[in-house]
């Protein structure tokens, strides 16, 4: 254990002496956050029309609650399953769903995350509780939206952990110290496993970055609840093997680099088809590493927990680590 | 201490050592010499466990490479002429590092030991890379003995240094060889300075070794005639000559004598180890 964490320290101080690429991942993902969260109303005011209060409470044809968007002057409808339903379904850690329907009949299906529905049932509550607030505020980040930011957290994951944890295993083969380590009775599952740490430490940086500044811009509450925390660690999992993997195959940075973007283009592509292609197709599609990623977060930023998906990243990841060793072992013995 | 027999090793289907075989005894200083390519790295890879070979024998420390352990493995340094060590760390973090991977014990005396050996203490705290060309090789030396090996392979220490840096490396590997009664084989293309530093050379051709003795007797088994260097003054004009033997320096001072010239110097040049080595690799074959 020494030796991995030797190999661990000295990474991670020529990952502080080597912050450029790092800095520039991070600060392009909170620009973007940023541009999105000043050029969009993310905070929308929901009320209750005083208007038709004789409406507001459980009617027999929409289960359902009328209110009126304040900003927008939009009279909307929230249709919902009844008040224990909805209670029984937040303490199951469901995915609620929450329908929105403007006067229009028209529906705005929003797929709420957690903190989403927490807010209207808090709403309703005070409202059945006879406190009658008639002004509430609720954190809205529409999906399109949320798909860009799942984008901007992806690539800075890829071009921030992922590729240095590459470049430095690349520049070990590259150098020679890969065979001093070697000599010094550091294994390949044991290089593996310091890389594979290195990269999760600097994935959970990054993510810490993007969460706090998500929160102080109250655009993006990626750390709303222990769930969706744990769950964000475990997706890091894979990318992290995963950043490895991009290193241990890469024979330049460059290369590295260019797998980076076979990982990266297709999610752009997986977004913009997303509403379109049928759902076996959107199946199909999530087997490419980069699209598997961005269809996790869009689960996390949805409050989505699966085990079932869960155990499968668990599985995909140790296989791929199991990949990572032999590849390196392999990669060591050929250039010898 | 180190035996190949009849070690073969092919890269593909390029033969890098054929039949190669090689003895090297505890506590000397061995140079291993030949033109590029002629098999000196491939022998300290093997020598490493770096890399394989498909037929032969290689002993060390009286045992069969393979039955090595890792800790006979770290027993062996290892200087490769491509090491590039992590330019963003310092030269402090680079020893403290090296210090953990082969679990040296008193990690903190070793780095002062090897401060003072290599003469770091200036420089401890700098950047690998804002060292010059020989502070930088003495750093990566100082990690080949960071682990005090009892053998150790130094491929091309020499090269891209200056005379004076040299001298100082040298005198640090003599020294070191003469404390520590460490084994270190040597491959270099500076064979002036390898003239002064070994006592055993063996000189390789393509693969195979062609010579390996202790340096005295190839000096005496390899009778090259001395050549001298004649200075003389003619109508006024001073010329200096190089004669190739005695026997063609006999005849020029008779000649001159008769030209009436003044002699100012007859100079003896000294045999060197690359007027040997250049003798034995244009004549003789490998065995």
């Amino acid at each position: 254990m020494r030796k991995i964490f030797a190999v661990l320290k000295k990474d991670l101080v020529l990952q502080t002496r080597n912050f450029k690429e790092l800095l520039i991942a991070i600060i392009l993902s909170f620009l973007i956050i940023g541009i999105f969260s000043f050029s969009e109303s993310s905070n929308l005011t929901i009320g209750v029309d005083s208007s038709l209060k004789d409406d507001i409470g459980f009617n027999e044809d929409y289960d359902g609650l009328v209110m009126k968007l304040l900003d927008e002057e939009i009279v909307i409808k929230t249709v919902f399953c009844d008040e224990t339903t909805l209670e029984t379904k937040l303490e199951n850690n469901n995915f609620p769903v929450i329908i929105l329907q403007d006067t229009d009949g028209i529906v705005v299906k929003m797929n709420s995350s957690n903190s989403e529905a927490l807010t209207t049932y808090l709403l309703l509550s005070r409202y059945f509780n006879g406190t009658k607030e008639d002004k509430f505020t609720v954190n809205y980040i529409s999906k399109e939206n949320k798909t860009i930011i799942m984008l901007v957290i992806s690539f800075a994951f890829i071009f921030g952990g992922a590729s240095r944890g590459a470049s430095i295993i690349y520049e070990e083969k590259k150098n020679g110290t890969l065979n001093l380590l070697y000599k010094s009775g550091l294994n390949s599952f044991k290089i593996v496993l310091s890389k594979f740490i290195f990269t999760l430490i600097i994935m959970i940086f990054i993510l810490l970055c993007i969460g706090v500044f998500g929160s102080l811009t109250g655009y993006l509450n990626l750390f709303s609840s222990v769930k969706n925390v744990l769950f964000l660690v475990f997706i890091l999992v894979p990318m992290a093997v995963l950043g490895n993997f991009i290193g241990i195959i890469s024979k330049s940075i460059e290369e590295s680099r260019s797998y980076q973007l076979l990982l990266f283009i297709p999610s752009m592509f997986y977004i913009s088809l997303v509403n379109s292609v049928p759902e076996s197709y959107q199946f199909l599609l999530r087997f490419h590493p980069g699209i598997a990623v961005t269809f996790f977060y869009e689960r996390i930023l949805n409050g989505y927990f699966d085990l079932n998906l869960f155990l499968i990243i668990i599985f995909i990841s140790i296989l791929l680590f199991v990949v990572n060793v032999l590849i390196l072992k392999k990669v060591v013995d050929k250039e010898n | 201490m180190i035996e190949f027999k009849n070690v073969t090793k092919y890269y593909g289907k390029t033969k890098a050592l054929d039949n190669f075989s090689w003895k090297v005894k505890k506590g000397e200083i061995h140079a291993l010499l030949g033109h590029n390519g002629s098999g000196k790295t491939t022998s300290f890879l093997i020598a490493n466990s770096i890399t394989k070979f498909q037929s032969g024998e290689v002993l060390i420390f009286d045992k069969n490479i393979s039955e090595l352990s890792s800790s006979d493995i770290q027993k062996i340094g290892l200087l490769t002429e491509k090491l590039k060590i992590y330019d963003d760390l310092t030269i402090k973090e680079t020893l403290d590092f090296f210090c953990n991977i082969f679990n040296v014990k008193n990690k903190s005396e070793k780095i002062k030991e090897m401060s003072k050996l290599f003469d770091f203490d200036f420089f401890i705290n700098k950047r690998i890379k804002q060292l010059s060309t020989g502070m930088y090789k003495k750093v990566v030396i100082a990690i080949t003995l960071i682990n005090d090996p009892l053998i150790v392979f130094l491929d091309e220490p020499f090269s891209g240094l200056d005379p004076i840096i040299i001298k100082q490396i040298s005198k640090i590997l003599l020294d070191y060889n003469k404390n520590n009664n460490t084994t270190f084989i040597i491959s270099s293309h500076n064979l002036h300075e390898i003239e002064e530093l070994a006592d055993t050379i063996t000189i390789m051709k393509s693969g195979k070794p062609v010579v390996s003795e202790k340096l005295e007797s190839l000096y005496k088994k390899y009778n090259i005639r001395k050549s001298y260097s004649l200075s003389y003054l003619l109508n006024n004009k001073e010329t200096c000559e190089k004669i190739s033997d005695e026997e063609h320096l006999t005849t020029r001072l008779i000649e001159l004598k008769k030209e009436n010239s003044v002699i100012l110097s007859i100079h003896e040049n000294k045999v060197t180890l690359t007027d040997i080595y250049n003798k034995i690799y244009t004549e003789v074959k490998p065995e």
